[in-house]
């Protein structure tokens, strides 16, 4: 397939018909960013997808649908002119798409996708997707285009090396007659089995041979089976190993990220259990309303105190009063010569009376006429005596009560308490500018926060398609893996082992057997088999040694490339390995035969080198040629490796497309111009392609933006 | 006179107040003490379903009064009254109060304010010419009249804008100048050198 056109119109910044005409070497079309070199990567994508129906409307180019009037219908294409088979064709995909009555959006018509194949009897109209699939087959679509240098890495997948052979290796041709001789050689066995089981002679030793053969081939079959899972394992663990490799470093800066949000959350929580702030809550249960009560205790407790100070005074003048009536009766009755009188209350009374009546002191005999000093001093004794019982009748406490105590009890507590209450006030301050300390930092931590969860949020969009918890589990999925791998690798080793003794066992069984049809009818049915057998041995090891030819040359066209696309500069040695699960894979080898790890240049040129040996390969055995279509696939590169990338390119007999920002030079923000001196100097012979936004555009509307193609040669 | 002892040992002025109830103008009820607290709902423990910042109504109670206290202004209570459900002696209680803590003791300080500030004759209730009673109620009464003063505050301050409490400063910023008026000037022996700080700002 030889592309000779390609054709775009309507489709995205590509408004009205576009056409680039495409060299059968090499086409460079330059332009730099969001200037129409994705957009044109992806009409080839959409135009080769013939699964894609859905997507119409997202592909209309903008200022075409903008420029229709209300109810006017446009149409957006894509369609390539080819060579193919020595004939000329053309596949076209479209639809139409309608401004809305109210001009409020579009409607999109289904999409056709339709292709054209001259014939001797005029142009023939065909499904387009059927003759896609016909001249430029899915397989090799996967690989023919490129964008980014990451999708080169497409080239290193073990299915698309193996499609790589079977399509360019004589391994194709000889694929049907290895068929065959399996069959020949399984079905003369299968007869010679017959042949000798009919031989009654050694029946009994030809039965057993064959039930001992049968369970052998049975567990031959079966270790063959795990033997092919396994390697399958091992495959599927290695693509998977290999993506988590990819994103390592994302996922450790992931991990370290989210370990920096854990301790920073729990830092969150742990500042907010430190902030007390329901102060409300606080001035009663931590008692802060007695910020202000010392002044109110010094009131209360003065004026305990000199109640407490009255109380006492009047309980003293009570009881002073109380002592001087009780002395003024005592000295009444004191005695002449000082002697000690007797108690108020003896004689009682009674006697006291009768004394005072018979007038005669009935103690001492001595006489008491009335108004004697006897009879005056009996009678002043009564006297007491009666007064002293009115008295102890009439005498009450000051106070009937002692509050005024209760209080000064109180107050003594409430004292002792004092010092504690004198620092509420501070306390209290003190709780709010620790609060407002804590505040502080927790703003300072939830700052940190958004930022950690913003970077997380950045790296995320690195590896679209990933949650943050499936970057995270990209290590313990990594152990994990690696580990299943190791053990299908050993297994696989111990079935290979297995097989080998289950073969030779097989095989010494089966001469065995075969030994008992010598000389009899059977004998020339085991001659058969054996003569066949030979032969599907032959085309085995045949075809294993295409395979390994293949290879080989592959890999010797791949060193030279690579040679070329790395001058004077470390290389090393392009080396295309099949590991023991029987995958191919490319690596670049040391001299010692380690395996280097290259760096982002290195590694496109390996790829690179493999495509071009493979494109060559191809170009010998004049087979399945395809054009390849690589968007930026220079990224990486420094200037000097660029020019020998584009001059191996245009040297090539292949029809490359690159779309590419190199040749030019910023001149201004978001200004370029060519660079002829580069261009010169390179004297690509292949066409050359300038394409950018026609001048001036709206940078905020789409709907202004359109590419305008220059051809400069 | 063993059972004299006895019986005056039981009579004790705090009990006598603890088991007072306290009051409070009814036109305040709906206005201030149900928007701030978990008043009249029939449970016991702090509640803040409604968005109650308080639990019972009487610690709407407490915290007027001790505005008035220290603002030193009583204001007489007109209208209708009504008494809180709890005396004092169940003030501050840790039982059924959930994640709050006990405050009992504050019960001993409005004790001790209540005194302080009731202008009464305590030797003539100490003498018996003047019942307790007496005594305690014109205590219930400074009570009430301080806390009446506080309550119409908050008043004011819900009228503007009824949610003004919800957060978390709006109360203490009440009291913080009130601290500071007391404060001012106060030096206790053991805190004279501490506090240096200008004056209270209001927290936002």
């Amino acid at each position: 397939m030889k592309i000779k056109r390609i054709e775009i119109k309507n489709f995205r910044s590509y408004v009205g018909p576009n056409v680039f005409q495409i060299n059968p070497g090499l086409t460079l079309i330059i332009g730099a960013n969001g200037e129409g070199k994705t957009n044109l990567y992806d009409a080839m994508e959409w135009l080769f997808d013939n699964r894609a129906r859905s997507d119409a409307r997202r592909v209309v180019a903008k200022k075409g649908a903008a420029a229709l009037a209300p109810g006017e219908t446009g149409e957006t294409s894509v369609a390539i002119d080819f060579e193919h088979d020595g004939a000329d064709h053309r596949i076209e995909k479209s639809f139409n798409f309608t401004k809305s009555d109210d001009d409020s959006g579009i409607d999109v018509s289904a999409v056709r996708f339709t292709g054209y194949t001259a014939t001797r009897f005029g142009r023939e109209r065909i499904n387009g997707a059927t003759l896609l699939d016909r001249c430029f087959n899915a397989s090799i679509r996967h690989f023919s285009l490129m964008a980014g240098e990451e999708s080169l890495k497409v080239l290193n997948q073990h299915e698309t090396l193996q499609y790589l052979i079977r399509t360019f290796s004589a391994v194709r041709h000889a694929e049907k007659y290895k068929e065959f001789t399996e069959y020949a050689a399984e079905t003369a066995q299968r007869a010679a089995g017959n042949a000798i089981h009919k031989n009654t002679k050694n029946k009994k030793d030809s039965d057993r041979l064959g039930r001992e053969i049968e369970e052998l081939t049975a567990q031959l079959r079966q270790k063959q089976r795990e033997l092919e899972n396994q390697q399958n394992e091992v495959r599927r663990y290695g693509v998977q190993i290999e993506d988590v490799v990819n994103s390592r470093e994302a996922s450790e800066e992931m991990e370290a990220l989210e370990s920096r949000l854990k301790s920073l959350q729990s830092e969150r929580a742990k500042c907010r259990a430190r902030i007390r702030e329901n102060y409300t809550v606080a001035l009663l249960d931590d008692m802060f309303v007695l910020g202000g009560i010392m002044p109110v205790l010094d009131e209360f407790s003065q004026k305990v105190a000199d109640v407490e100070r009255r109380r006492r005074r009047e309980e003293h003048e009570h009881i002073s009063r109380q002592g001087e009536k009780k002395m003024l009766r005592k000295m009444s009755l004191e005695l002449e010569n000082g002697a000690v009188p007797l108690p108020v209350y003896a004689p009682d009374a009674k006697f006291m009376q009768e004394m005072l009546d018979d007038h005669i002191c009935k103690v001492c005999g001595t006489p008491a006429p009335e108004g004697s000093a006897p009879y005056l001093y009996i009678r002043e004794k009564l006297h007491a005596y009666l007064q002293s019982l009115e008295e102890e009748e009439s005498q009450k406490p000051c106070f009937s009560n002692t509050y005024i105590t209760q209080l000064a009890k109180r107050e003594t507590i409430i004292n002792n308490e004092r010092e504690n209450l004198a620092k509420t006030y501070a306390e209290i301050r003190d709780l709010i500018d620790y609060n407002e300390v804590q505040k502080k930092k927790l703003r300072q931590i939830d700052d940190n926060i958004a930022q950690v969860e913003e970077s997380q949020l950045k790296l995320q969009a690195k590896l679209p398609g990933l949650s943050k918890e499936a970057i995270l589990n990209l290590f313990t999925n990594l152990t994990n893996w690696t580990r299943y791998k190791s053990e299908a690798e050993r297994r696989i080793v111990e079935l290979g082992l297995d097989i080998r003794q289950l073969e030779g066992k097989i095989e010494e069984k089966r001469g065995q057997l075969n030994g008992l049809a010598r000389n009899t009818a059977a004998g020339i049915y085991v001659n058969i088999a054996e003569v066949l057998e030979s032969v599907q041995g032959a085309f085995k090891s045949a075809l294993a040694r295409n395979k390994a030819d293949f290879i080989e040359e592959l890999q010797r066209v791949a060193n030279r490339y690579l040679a070329l696309l790395n001058v004077d500069d470390f290389k090393g040695t392009v080396r295309i390995h099949v590991d023991v699960a029987g995958t191919l894979c490319i690596q670049l080898a040391d001299v010692d035969g380690s395996v280097i790890d290259p760096n982002k240049a290195l590694e496109t040129t390996m790829y690179m080198s493999v495509l071009f040996a493979v494109s060559e390969l191809t170009e010998i055995k004049k087979d399945d040629e395809y054009p390849l279509l690589f968007d930026a696939p220079t990224s990486s590169f420094a200037v000097g490796k660029e020019k020998d990338f584009f001059r191996i390119i245009d040297n090539l007999d292949k029809q490359v497309i690159i779309v590419t920002k190199s040749f030019l030079n910023e001149t201004g923000p978001n200004t370029y111009v060519l660079d002829y001196d580069m261009i010169e100097e390179l004297k690509i012979k292949g066409t050359i392609y300038r394409i950018e936004k026609m001048r001036p555009f709206d940078d905020k509307n789409q709907a202004t933006v359109q590419t305008k193609i220059t051809k400069i040669s | 006179m063993a059972t004299e002892r006895k019986r005056v040992s039981k009579d004790q002025i705090y009990d006598n107040w603890a088991k007072r109830n306290v009051h409070f103008e009814v036109e305040l009820e709906e206005s201030v003490i149900r928007q701030l607290a978990d008043y009249g709902s029939g449970a016991t423990r702090y509640n803040a379903a409604r968005g109650c910042i308080l639990g019972a109504g009487y610690e709407v109670y407490i915290l007027a009064f001790f505005i008035g206290l220290y603002a030193g202004v009583r204001r007489p209570l007109e209208g209708e009254t009504k008494a809180f459900g709890q005396p004092v002696q169940y003030w501050g209680n840790l039982e059924s109060r959930g994640e709050r803590s006990g405050y009992p003791r504050l019960r001993e300080y409005i004790f001790a304010a209540a005194v302080a500030r009731t202008d009464f004759d305590l030797l003539a209730i100490e003498r018996g010419d003047t019942p307790l009673s007496k005594g305690i109620s014109a205590m219930i009464l400074t009570m009430d009249e301080y806390a009446n003063y506080g309550l119409h505050l908050m008043k004011d301050y819900l009228e503007e804008d009824r949610h003004y409490f919800s957060g978390n400063t709006a109360m203490l910023n009440l009291f913080l100048p009130l601290f500071e008026k007391m404060n001012a000037g106060y030096v206790h022996d053991d805190v004279a050198d501490g506090d240096d700080d200008p004056d209270p700002e209001p927290l936002d």
